[in-house]
């Protein structure tokens, strides 16, 4: 039977989609592709380089379906739940599970021991804000970016160690769940810390390696100073205690 | 057995419930359930497995915040694979906006395609071949072909997801597909089934 049409070369790479559904795919068969078919088939039998597209077209359309889900590494996790435990409006359901059942969340937190303490931790929020903004951009290119690197990481280490010394001296004033949801979240960060010492043990250079660590340190900073802020947030609990 | 439709959906909007009253056992479920496909999607969208881990950490830091609008309208993997599709797009645009400074076009200074008389690739490509030619596609024609071929979006689909036309969807395709032929080109046949 003679095609109702001819196609050029770009006519049939035009097509192409049209006619291998119609060939490979779940509708193959239809009469509605019948003259497409014939006309695609009737310039293939001419044609010296379209069968050669056509098989490496097919060729890969039929690899791109096989393509698989990717497990993505565990970190990401990590970091997703502790990004999310870090999340603003998330903020606010995480204080809402560190309530639990009662209702009267505050009166789960006692009260905070001492003036001194609330000192402590105010001084360090405000060190620790002070010397991160004074920190230098940190530079992943070029010469000296190591350098850069280390400064940084050593910043961040030494704003994480005043942090854990407040968050220490406040600890008990923090309900046993309280404790526990924030070591958790504490623990997701510290394997991303992990994660990235060690790549860079390996490739101490590796700018990725670099700046994971230095999004970890970062988050760790951040998860401490929520902790700080929620400690100061802790009202006296004889005034929920006696409504 | 698959479950019926509506059981899922049901299934969804309860996980949706009880992530957005805190639970993290159910965010977590829906981390598992659905981070693979997304990552997969991202990682051959952007070309980078470093971008991916990224926008897989904003794509599920998003819904967390969004969880609230879930209506179960689709189903949840639904929802996070459209978040995850618009989530890499404005990075992409972001990033060819930034590349447009010092380049005319991400897909500017195209060969044209090679004639052959002959197949160039083997009937059965492995994975990890394929994988690795489409990481080295342009980044415009590379997210074209991702959602049609290897996602199953129609053009039409793919056009509005893009915010280009249909037409220009299929000639992208077409360009992704003539730059796999080379980048797969010569790749050893004894090698190729065994991923």
């Amino acid at each position: 039977m003679e095609p109702d049409r001819y196609l050029t070369c770009e006519q049939l790479a035009e097509a192409l989609d049209e006619y291998l559904d119609g060939v490979d795919g779940s509708e193959a068969g239809r009469s509605e592709d019948r003259p497409l078919r014939a006309a695609v088939d009737a310039h293939l039998a001419e044609c010296a380089t379209c069968p050669a597209l056509v098989a490496d077209v097919r060729a890969i359309r039929q690899a791109a379906r096989t393509l698989e889900p990717m497990a993505p590494p565990d970190h990401v996790w990590h970091q997703v739940r502790a990004r999310v435990s870090l999340d603003t409006p998330a903020r606010t359901s995480l204080f809402e599970r560190l309530r639990g059942p009662s209702p009267g969340w505050r009166a789960a937190f006692q009260p905070l021991a001492a003036t001194a303490a609330l000192g402590l931790l105010v001084g360090s929020l405000a060190w620790v804000g002070t010397r991160l903004t004074e920190a230098p951009p940190v530079e992943m290119a070029g010469s000296g970016a190591l350098a850069e690197f280390q400064l940084a990481e050593a910043e961040y280490t030494d704003a994480i160690e005043r942090l854990e010394e407040a968050a220490e001296a406040a600890g008990p004033q923090l309900d046993a769940l309280t404790d526990a949801t924030l070591q958790s979240s504490i623990d997701d960060i510290d394997v991303a810390i992990g994660d990235a010492r060690d790549a860079l043990a390996r490739e101490p250079g590796d700018a990725l390696s670099q700046e994971s660590l230095l999004d970890a340190l970062g988050s760790k900073v951040a998860l401490l100073q929520d902790t700080v802020a929620l400690l100061g947030d802790v009202e006296p609990a004889t005034e929920e205690q006696n409504p | 057995m698959a479950q019926p439709r509506q059981l899922v959906r049901a299934d969804d909007l309860e996980l949706a419930r009880r992530c957005r009253e805190g639970d993290a056992a159910a965010f977590e479920t829906v981390y598992r359930a659905h981070a693979g496909r997304l990552f997969g999607l991202l990682t051959r969208m952007t070309g980078s497995t470093q971008d991916a881990e990224d926008l897989l950490q904003d794509v599920f830091v998003q819904a967390h915040r969004k969880l609230a609008g879930f209506r179960g309208e689709s189903s949840l993997g639904t929802w996070l694979y459209r978040l995850a599709v618009n989530q890499c797009l404005d990075h992409l645009r972001g990033k060819q906006s930034r590349m447009a400074r010092t380049t005319d076009s991400l897909d500017a200074g195209d060969a044209p395609e090679p004639a052959a008389a002959v197949p160039v690739l083997p009937e059965a490509i492995a994975r990890i071949d394929l994988e690795r030619a489409i990481a080295q596609l342009p980044a415009g024609c590379r997210a074209a072909f991702v959602l049609h071929d290897v996602e199953g979006l129609d053009h039409r689909e793919v056009g509005a997801a893009l915010g280009i036309s249909e037409g220009t969807s299929k000639s992208q395709v077409h360009k992704a597909r003539m730059k796999l032929r080379v980048l797969l080109r010569g790749v050893p046949r004894g090698a190729l089934e065994a991923v």
